[in-house]
């Protein structure tokens, strides 16, 4: 269970981290159920995160030191938001690049426009 | 739509029945559930109960000991991996010190071997020519020969069982070490049952 979209899981594996570190360096903290709504939002809801993977995610990067939480308390319950560390801000830059650059690779293998039936 | 602070304790019920162990994970997946109840009540205007029910659903099929299993998953991915590659090199050195110790004591062996024989065939040999005593044999060059031979061989026997001596003891310790612990632990793990929830 990775993502819940029109896209295949096996297209969209590995790309989890690069939208995570993408949003992040564009905010400057977001919390868990605000990165699935964004993401939903920005992709015309053609990919929606599933917290299956989300979750893990994040507190995979976290021990990995690239994101840092921050805890609030939000109607009663807390919220932990996530933001980039130094580390992360470093690895977010060449993760996002090597993406455009594969983007810019499969235009090259695919053609740019959908193949008319 | 914000939630009352007994529907938060619904919430909060629902995430301890679970057993969660973790407890960032557990506030997370709170918080995320907290905030999809609130979205369908807002936007499909279900009651708490109904909206809960779907959230569940929709964000937690498999209940939320499910994100903490796939979160160990990952994290100690890279640690197996290195653990398994540990446990497989110590089983192959093990038994390449095995076999190469069983070569050794076969070496060995031989050696003895041929030493006994060496000995047969020179006395043999002595008593084949004629005009010898056999009690003259101890004095015979033939005699003096085997016996340096047999000295000589004797040493490399020896240098061949002690080598074969380590290398079995190395096998051993190596087995003990890694393959065997990795080997058991596997196998508890298949074994053991999963966790029942509190």
């Amino acid at each position: 269970m990775y993502y819940c979209s029109m896209y295949s899981r096996e297209i969209l594996k590995g790309i989890l981290k690069p939208i995570i570190l993408k949003l992040l360096s564009e905010n400057r903290r977001m919390y868990g159920y605000e990165i699935t709504q964004r993401v939903k939002t920005l992709s015309q809801d053609k990919i929606l995160i599933k917290e299956g993977s989300l979750y893990p995610t994040l507190h995979a990067l976290t021990k990995e030191g690239y994101l840092v939480t921050e805890s609030v308390m939000v109607d009663n319950r807390t919220r932990k938001y996530y933001s980039l560390t130094p580390r992360g801000k470093e690895a977010a830059h060449p993760m996002i690049e090597e993406v455009l650059e594969f983007r810019e690779t499969l235009k090259l293998l695919f053609g740019t426009k959908p193949a008319s039936a | 739509m914000r939630l009352s602070q007994s529907q938060q304790q619904v919430l909060q019920h629902y995430m301890n029945s679970h057993g969660m162990q973790n407890q960032s994970l557990k506030s997370d997946l709170l918080d995320h559930l907290s905030c999809k109840v609130e979205e369908l009540m807002d936007e499909e205007k279900l009651g708490f109960e109904e909206a809960l029910e779907r959230a569940q659903i929709q964000s937690m099929p498999n209940g939320p000991q499910e994100f903490e299993r796939d979160l160990k998953l990952l994290t100690t991915q890279k640690s197996t991996i290195m653990i398994r590659k540990i446990a497989f090199l110590g089983g192959y050195v093990s038994a390449l010190c095995l076999c190469l110790s069983i070569l050794f004591f076969a070496l060995s062996s031989f050696e003895n071997k041929k030493n006994a024989l060496r000995m047969n065939s020179a006395q043999m040999e002595y008593e084949l020519q004629e005009n010898n005593h056999p009690t003259a044999f101890h004095n015979h060059p033939i005699y003096k020969n085997m016996v340096a031979q047999s000295a000589e061989s004797a040493i490399v026997a020896y240098r061949q069982y002690s080598r074969a001596e380590k290398l079995l003891m190395a096998s051993i310790f190596l087995l003990v070490t890694t393959f065997l612990p990795y080997l058991f632990f596997a196998g508890y793990r298949k074994q053991s049952p999963e966790v029942e929830p509190i």
